[in-house]
């Protein structure tokens, strides 16, 4: 089993705070780690109404928890588990007919599960990389990734930048966005392939 | 581990893509359903009980022939040592006093968090309308001045 120790000190920041009762700390990570929570729901084919049932419930659970989470760092893997659990109970009791263990949904310690915590990991260090961007690496990078992609002569008009520069532009963007604490952090703390 | 997605401008970039439109698809209401949970941090300390419940008695108002324009269903005390809580159920509201009288706020929470919030008066009354449905519990903060979670509250 793959353990995703990632040493951010802004999550052990955010949680120190919201423990001494910040409540605008809490909204950060709730900010933070909703698209988690919402990913894990639609792994468990769990929307709207359902999805937000689960979701409450597993913000309360932290709530109560968060006096006594041991390790701060791990607060990405403790919600990921807490909302597969939740899932799970709520799918149980949704249909009772179905024992939980009939449902093919993947267990707390199986390869999916890591492999999608290791991702919900990284997009999330991805977005806390983006929002520490310039605002014009924001808006171009923005521009390029937008479905359907904007078309470079629309780029250029609307940023009043030439065309020629929007490559260079674009790599300098990206370079940056490796070269941001959370990217860093995140590549620290990746396993190193097994092969080498 | 495979670095890709990382080295390569590409992949840096479509993974960029996905990891912001993953995130714009979380509804607002399932984030700030996730905000309100907070109020709930640190209240457990200070449970009021529930010391009576007209309910549980055999001559509930009602049963006694008491007739008015807003008949109460029901009548709940709740009580920590610093404060007492009283309910009158009636159809269209729960009216509430709260002793010492002082103002304050009183939170509806049911299994999701907050439903409602509404202001206590000077004299320490409240007005919840219309009934909350379903269980809830009321928090109740007066200002500068004690805080209290009662019970779950079911009809």
């Amino acid at each position: 089993m793959i353990q995703v120790m990632r040493d951010d000190p802004a999550v052990v920041d955010l949680v120190t705070r919201a423990r001494a009762g910040d409540k605008a700390a809490w909204d950060l990570i709730v900010d933070r780690y909703a698209p988690l929570i919402w990913a894990v729901c639609r792994r468990h084919r769990l929307s709207g109404a359902d999805a937000e049932d689960v979701g409450a419930s597993v913000w309360l659970r932290l709530v109560e928890n968060l006096g006594g989470l041991r390790e701060p760092a791990a607060l990405p893997g403790w919600l990921a588990t807490t909302t597969r659990r939740e899932c799970l109970f709520f799918l149980g009791q949704r249909d009772r007919q179905v024992p939980v263990e009939d449902l093919d949904l993947g267990s707390d310690s199986g390869p999916a599960s890591d492999e999608m915590l290791l991702i919900q990991e990284r997009r999330d260090a991805l977005r806390q990389a983006f929002s520490g961007l310039p605002e014009r690496c924001k808006r171009l990078l923005s521009m390029l990734f937008s479905e359907p992609p904007m078309r470079y002569a629309e780029i250029s008009a609307t940023l009043e930048m030439a065309v020629g520069a929007i490559g260079p532009n674009r790599q300098r963007c990206l370079d940056q966005l490796r070269r941001s604490r959370p990217l860093l952090n995140l590549d620290d703390a990746q396993p190193t392939g097994g092969s080498g | 581990m495979d670095d890709s997605w990382l080295s390569d401008d590409d992949q840096l970039l479509a993974e960029l893509g996905a990891a912001m439109a993953e995130a714009q698809q979380v509804p607002d209401t399932f984030v700030q359903s996730g905000k309100s949970a907070f109020t709930w941090y640190g209240v457990d300390s200070e449970l009021a009980a529930l010391v009576s419940d007209s309910a549980a008695a055999a001559t509930a108002p009602a049963a006694l022939g008491m007739r008015s324009e807003r008949p109460v269903q029901r009548s709940l005390t709740f009580a920590t040592a610093e404060l007492t809580i009283e309910l009158d159920v009636h159809v269209d509201a729960v009216r509430g006093q709260v002793t010492p009288p002082r103002s304050g706020t009183v939170q509806v929470r049911g299994a999701a968090g907050v439903e409602r919030s509404v202001d206590i008066d000077d004299l320490g009354w409240f007005v919840i309308k219309p009934v909350p449905v379903g269980a809830y519990r009321l928090s109740v903060r007066l200002d500068d001045g004690p805080s209290a979670l009662t019970d779950w509250i079911s009809e």
